[in-house]
């Protein structure tokens, strides 16, 4: 055995619960799935008892009275701005407090400390309380399991292992974060610690139906690739970044021939016919999580999807660009529709230089393998 | 099942706890043995070696994790199968490909009259990766525990081919540079 494959079998003694967090795949597809069955599910109010974890209190501070509500809408009525608890429709929510300035009106929202409240979904418990009084200015609990952003908002997520604690949960996990004056702080039992991303979905108000999953309605263009029998679906395989996958049937088989990176905001998608051969290429902007941008054209020849990216020749020729292995990309691609043209340029250590080009004689073109779970 | 539960029929000597533990985790031991192997019917043989080591293993050991457990077995049996198959010849597929870019880990070569003892040697890859920052730790593992293709890490992590690339590179390089400095490689 040669030295380099001792090490990789070295690697395989890496520790157990690194690599299982590390082949955690966060493809939210599965977290919609999860979702829609707990909404589905969600029928009579279940009994909100002393399910809810134990060791948490919203103790009464001095100087504050305690208001309590039949319902959180009354309290989203009084608050008039945004509360994120407006996103809990689907949730059972009960034991609705408000801790205020003592001897203060209801209404005046200036005196309100900490909105507290239990829900369930499910029969699964949450607990949360929302804190009005400079909520950037309390201090987190300890250095955080994770951090993950949703649109924009950092959240914090402490999460616990209780393998002897419950048979049915073994994790609680505690999410807190800010938004729009509002610190919130969220507490879930849960079977795994993925589990925490649905709850938060629901809280953020990010909507995993269908219609939003699978967009196989709109057809941006007639034909992908020359197939006229095509759909779209999206997936967010992360908090921020989202693959959009073209998918036509080919000898009786639904199979993706292009996929598209991007975010909320971005699908860039053309159809043009750049080599003139009648079938035309599908060429995608992508927008990958880490701020890259990258053009892929794809083509079909003779029914074999292939994908193309600007050759490395091109970068060292034209921008003086070497791209060795160990470079981070710095050079951002992109097609413009209305010029058709391909933009490319090289933030480079000699200042910003911007190269364009039409047609395809700069790409390299390899098959196209979509990489499926 | 729990996993306690199936660990107590392997105490047991209860046959079933194979098929538990196929059921449950079939499918994540598939996925790994398909990542080294490429070839549908070599990851299911490899799969069933690794259930029958676990037959074999627990008792006496009782693992933490039975996950992560038959996830190594699953490692080590699939790249016994692969090495077996190219025997003399790095052949294709993520291993071949995981193995040169780990090269420059080792090269030029271990200390001279000194044979690097595996636990050792796994002992130092785990410090050093355990002291990784979480997305590079993550990253690293799944390219060389789980030899998960550049192209499925990047669209994991929502990174760039290149990002991932240059990450591998940059962890490669401290890699190497720590299993000198622990004296297990040779910096000359």
């Amino acid at each position: 055995m040669t030295d380099t494959e001792k090490l990789l079998d070295a690697i395989g003694r890496i520790n157990g619960e690194a690599v299982l967090a590390a082949g955690e795949r966060r493809g939210r597809t599965r977290g919609r799935a999860i979702w829609g069955a707990l909404a589905a599910g969600l029928g009579a109010a279940a009994i909100l008892g002393a399910v809810i974890m134990a060791g948490r209190s919203f103790d009464i501070k001095a100087g504050l009275d305690r208001e309590d509500f039949a319902s959180i809408e009354e309290v989203e009525r009084l608050y008039g701005g945004t509360l994120l608890t407006e996103n809990m429709k689907d949730a059972n929510i009960s034991s609705v407090h408000l801790l205020h300035r003592e001897g203060a009106d209801i209404s005046d929202t200036s005196g309100w400390d900490t909105l507290a409240f239990m829900a369930e979904l499910d029969g699964e418990p949450i607990e949360m309380s929302c804190s009005f009084n400079a909520p950037e200015g309390i201090p987190l609990p300890g250095e955080p399991t994770r951090t993950v952003e949703y649109n924009g908002v950092e959240v914090y997520l402490y999460l616990e292992e209780f393998a002897e604690w419950d048979e049915k949960y073994k994790y609680a996990c505690e999410a807190i974060f800010s938004y729009e004056g509002v610190r919130y702080d969220m507490l879930v039992r849960l079977r795994e610690p993925d589990e925490i991303y649905d709850f938060l979905d629901m809280v953020m108000g990010i909507s995993h139906d269908d219609s939003s999953s699978d967009i196989s309605s709109i057809k941006p263009f007639d034909t992908v690739l020359g197939f006229e029998d095509y759909h779209v679906t999206m997936e967010q395989v992360t908090p921020w970044t989202i693959v959009w996958h073209f998918w036509a049937e080919i000898d009786g088989e639904d199979r993706c021939v292009a996929e598209t990176f991007g975010d909320e905001q971005s699908f860039g998608a053309y159809s043009v016919d750049l080599d003139g051969d009648g079938v035309p290429e599908l060429i995608t902007n992508n927008l990958y999580g880490d701020g890259a941008q990258e053009v892929l054209v794809y083509r079909n020849v003779d029914g074999e999807i292939m994908e193309g990216r600007v050759s490395r020749k091109y970068y060292e020729n034209e921008l003086g660009f070497d791209m060795t292995v160990g470079n981070a990309m710095i050079a951002e691609e992109h097609y413009d529709p209305e010029s058709n043209e391909f933009v490319v340029t090289n933030y480079g250590r000699e200042g910003e230089k911007t190269v364009t080009f039409t047609g395809l004689e700069h790409f390299i073109f390899d098959p196209f393998e979509h990489q499926a779970e | 099942m729990e996993d306690e539960e199936i660990i107590g029929l392997y105490f047991a000597r209860s046959q079933s706890a194979i098929a538990e533990t196929s059921k449950k985790y079939g499918r994540y031991c598939y996925s790994i043995a398909y990542n080294i192997l490429s070839n549908r019917q070599d990851a299911e043989e490899c799969v069933n070696d690794a259930l029958m080591n676990t037959w074999k293993s627990i008792p006496p050991q009782r693992p933490v994790k039975l996950r992560a457990f038959v996830g190594e077995l699953t490692r080590c049996a699939g790249l016994k199968k692969w090495r077996d198959a190219h025997a003399g010849k790095r052949g294709g597929g993520e291993v071949a490909l995981a193995l040169e870019e780990l090269d420059e880990c080792v090269s030029p070569g271990r200390v001279p009259e000194q044979e690097v003892e595996a636990e050792e040697l796994g002992d130092a890859v785990n410090t050093f990766v355990m002291g990784l920052g979480a997305t590079e730790r993550s990253v690293f593992i799944c390219r060389y525990w789980y030899m998960r293709s550049i192209k499925v890490i990047a669209a994991q992590f929502g990174f760039s081919e290149s990002k991932v690339k240059s990450m591998l590179f940059r962890t490669r390089s401290k890699l190497k540079d720590y299993l000198i400095k622990e004296n297990i490689y040779d910096g000359h």
